[in-house]
């Protein structure tokens, strides 16, 4: 559990993440530790579903562990569930990447213009709380059924916290280093693309996790909601066909999904503040 | 640098207001269909993954849309306002949806039209029945008096209908407690006691009853036009299609009426099932026991005002509408 | 003078310019999908004011409310348990982690087996929402705080329980907080999320039978509604975070 959910890593008071940074190299040589203990755990909580499914909780609704995961053997084998997880991690990937960019464009552009922020700052303050679930049928009118409007969804939701964090990364810039970039002869322009911008990549970053987690929830549900394509349309599949088993072998699957994800996140995200805190070690040079 | 400033947000502003009037630009959801260099039309049709959208599949897997010319695409959608805005929005030209709708659309001034029958309800195949729990007492809808029942959504067939039945069986409507609830969640709530009744559709009543949760008491679509027959589901298309291109319109229609014959007829019930499975991956025991819809060819208003009628007697309408105002006149 | 120009009157210049675009196109539209500005002002008037804003929306939040509160409380409690204890986060990490993914609407027959077809399974659908950012937050900040200082405290013989609540706790606080707030529009989307799947009241209900009516007036009306909730929430949540802050600091 090193993955952090911090919509704003810079806090108030608090220094860049210093914390997280000495903590983080411990955590990892705990690693092969963790997985041992946490699969025991997991293991151990599949066996007591396992127990309590067989003897108090019998409702022909709640298969038991054992046959979810025959249920799951098989259907990876048929090719549905895999095609369906291609698809969701496809509308995923595609929706996260446009929020990526438009969050950090939008918001560096914010960053840098007290004008343009200022000129959008309530239309944006109206927006940005809008739960996305609630904007489906007026997506679906503009974009049609299917993958667009699954995407179109995803972006919605995930690109807020992108935006506000480059806005305020770059906003929260040191400007004791703005100053002293600019004695050095850097221009406007030159402060900020080689300073404002590579010392928000941390706040970045903790945006784009915090959008991953969002993103998965909503690709899911948007395709459980609009039933076009991807695992949530196998997931709903199931339910209407009355295949409970494999339904829960979907969801299992969402979730192996999430957990690889958000290792895959976290790991994107040291190599970024590493690389991040180089950049700033030969900037001190 | 003032000016650089000022630059940007001018940029910025352009950027949004062209965003915001792109938007109100997609208004005109024109769904004209062009015609292939084959002669061919293209369409793509919307319909539901269970036996009343099953015409779309089969016409597609035995080819009848071929045959009249048409290179169909068939899309599987969640609900009717997905259909309703699938049609509304050009991305598919025709739906297949409940006549409610269609009325409801009408009556909010949508303009979209009947262009073709889809499951006709007969006495001997309602299709719909108002089920309980095993082990309760309530035997008739007369005991179904100031109790908890759950339906699919709010002014359907199945909500309305229901009403219907309780009210021939003297039961006061505002004493019912009307619930929402997905036919996929019917046999857990009847599990655990939830609700005292709930308006099921099939293939579910066949798993509640399979799963000896609950038993159907009657089936209320028998209400809405005194036993005699009405259409369940139809396919609908923009007006505008049907006025522009009525020989488009007539194309689907030959093409269904081929798929109604090959589905009607009893001796290919095994292959129809197989079709259904291929698509909505129905199990093998939900399957043995359904008893397939029956779809009708032509649309006449006879056949669609019972909805309608039962819609102003519970007041769904905002404004009053006739069956033939819904129906496309092609012929 | 120009910069009070800036901040007052600007900000409302894009709104201001959106509306009467919308208001213009709306007039002019052939589709029934882009009703005027106007008709969406009328719908707000005549059903939010107030047969629909008692019937849907004080149910809407009074569940937003339980399940936010039940949510973070139980985030912090296992955050905090998770934070400070290097065993139980290795035991139960790569569970939460994996429960963490699930979305709300495919947990949602669970709800239902566990809390019924009424408010709790609602309630628990948001609560489950908020309950992984708000943990994941505080167990990141219960691990931040510094062990010279847990140390001291339990060499004055501070019991486990009174470390975690006088120590680590208060140094937890500012993640807590940023977790508390991503919490906010997450549980926004599953109360709507746990109200179009089912139900008989609430402003995802309210939505979804605006939608099958063709209300398109209306459904705008029940989203310009989610707007000002979310901004109003927020508000309230930025007003109650600086006095706990502050709180916090004092601890």
């Amino acid at each position: 559990m090193s993955a952090t959910t911090a919509e704003r890593v810079d806090a108030p008071g608090a220094d860049r993440p210093a914390p997280t940074d000495r903590r983080r190299r411990p955590s990892r040589r705990w690693r092969s530790a963790v997985n041992l203990r946490g699969l025991v755990f997991a293991i151990g909580l599949v066996l007591l579903l396992e127990l309590l499914t067989a003897t108090v909780v019998t409702s022909v609704y709640v298969p038991r562990p054992s046959e979810i995961g025959s249920a799951l053997l098989s259907e990876l084998q048929r090719g549905d569930l895999m095609s369906g997880i291609g698809i969701t991690l496809g509308a995923y990937l595609q929706g996260l990447a446009i929020a990526a960019v438009a969050g950090v464009v939008l918001g560096a552009a914010l960053g840098a213009s007290e004008l343009a922020y200022q000129t959008f700052r309530i239309l944006i303050e109206f927006l940005r709380p809008l739960p996305s679930v609630a904007l489906i049928p007026f997506s679906i009118l503009l974009l049609g059924v299917g993958t667009t409007t699954t995407v179109a969804m995803i972006v919605f939701a995930s690109f807020w916290p992108i935006l506000f964090n480059t806005y305020y990364g770059v906003r929260a810039v040191n400007p004791v280093a703005i100053e002293s970039a600019r004695i050095f002869g850097l221009n406007r322009r030159q402060v900020f693309f080689r300073v404002q911008i590579p010392s928000a990549a941390v706040n970045i970053a903790a945006g784009i996790r915090v959008s991953s987690a969002i993103a998965l929830i909503l690709v899911i549900t948007v395709e459980i909601l609009t039933r076009s394509g991807g695992l949530g349309y196998y997931i709903v599949r199931m339910q209407v066909a009355i295949r409970t088993e494999d339904m829960y072998a979907g969801i299992f699957v969402v979730g192996v999904i999430g957990y690889v994800v958000a290792l895959a996140v976290a790991g994107l995200e040291r190599r970024i503040i590493f690389w991040n805190s180089d950049i700033r070690e030969g900037g001190d040079r | 640098m003032r000016n650089h400033k000022m630059m940007g947000g001018l940029v910025a502003l352009a950027i949004a207001a062209s965003t915001v009037l792109s938007a109100c630009g997609g208004d005109s959801g024109g769904s004209e269909v062009k015609t292939n260099a084959d002669g061919t039309a293209s369409v793509t049709i919307a319909t539901v993954g269970s036996d009343s959208g099953s015409q779309a599949f089969i016409a597609e897997k035995e080819g009848f849309f071929e045959d009249h010319g048409l290179d169909v695409k068939v899309k599987i959608v969640a609900n009717v306002p997905e259909l309703a805005a699938a049609v509304e929005s050009g991305d598919a030209q025709f739906a297949l949806t409940s006549p409610t709708s269609i009325a409801s659309a009408k009556s909010a001034g949508v303009d979209f039209t009947i262009v073709a029958g889809g499951a006709v309800y007969t006495a001997d195949n309602p299709g719909v029945w108002i089920m309980v729990p095993e082990g309760s007492g309530i035997k008739s809808p007369a005991d179904l008096k100031g109790k908890t029942i759950a339906v699919n959504a709010l002014n359907t067939m199945p909500h309305l209908s229901t009403l219907a039945t309780l009210e021939d069986a003297g039961v006061d409507v505002k004493s019912i407690d009307v619930v929402t609830l997905d036919f996929t969640q019917v046999g857990q709530a009847f599990e655990s006691g939830q609700v005292d009744a709930a308006t099921v559709t099939a293939p579910f009543n066949y798993q509640i009853e399979g799963d000896n949760l609950g038993h159907a008491i009657v089936a209320p679509y028998d209400a809405v036009n005194d036993r005699k027959d009405f259409y369940n589901t139809i396919w609908f298309g923009q007006s505008s299609l049907a006025e522009k291109q009525p020989d488009v319109v007539r194309k689907f229609q030959d093409a269904l009426r081929d798929t109604n014959a090959w589905a009607n007829d009893p001796a290919n019930e095994a292959a129809r099932k197989q079709i259904l499975q291929d698509y909505t991956d129905l199990a093998d025991k939900t399957l043995e026991g359904l008893q397939l819809l029956q779809f009708g060819d032509d649309v006449t208003p006879e056949l669609v005002q019972p909805v309608v009628d039962i819609m102003e007697h519970f007041k769904v309408l905002p404004r009053p509408i006739k069956a033939d105002d819904i129906i496309a006149d092609v012929k | 003078m120009r910069s009070v120009l800036t901040t007052r009157l600007l900000p409302w210049v894009a709104p201001l310019l959106v509306l009467a675009v919308w208001e213009y196109a709306g007039r002019h539209t052939t589709s029934i999908y882009l009703p005027p500005a106007s008709e969406v002002a009328k719908a707000l008037r005549e059903d939010w004011m107030w047969e629909h804003t008692t019937q849907d929306l004080l149910p809407s939040l009074k569940r937003f409310a339980i399940g936010y509160l039940v949510g973070s409380g139980l985030g912090i409690a296992v955050g905090l348990a998770i934070g400070s204890s290097r065993r139980v986060a290795q035991y139960t990490g790569p569970t939460l982690e994996f429960l963490r993914a699930l979305p709300a609407v495919a947990v949602m027959p669970v709800a239902i087996l566990l809390f019924g077809l009424g408010d709790g399974m609602r309630i628990s659908i948001i609560a489950f929402g908020v309950l992984f950012p708000v943990l994941v937050n505080t167990a990141t900040g219960a691990r931040s705080c510094r062990q010279e200082r847990i140390d001291v405290a339990e060499m004055f013989g501070l019991s486990r329980l009174q470390v975690i609540r006088r120590v680590i706790l208060p140094s937890a606080v500012p993640m807590i907080s940023a977790g508390l707030r991503v919490g906010l529009p997450i549980a926004l989307i599953m109360m709507v999320v746990s109200e179009l799947v089912g139900g008989k009241n609430g402003i995802g209900f309210y939505l979804t039978q605006a939608q099958s009516l063709f209300d398109i007036a209306g459904m705008f009306s029940a989203l310009v509604i989610l707007g000002v909730l979310g901004n109003l929430i927020n508000w309230l949540y930025v007003r109650v975070e600086t006095k706990q802050l502050h709180w916090g600091a004092h601890l």
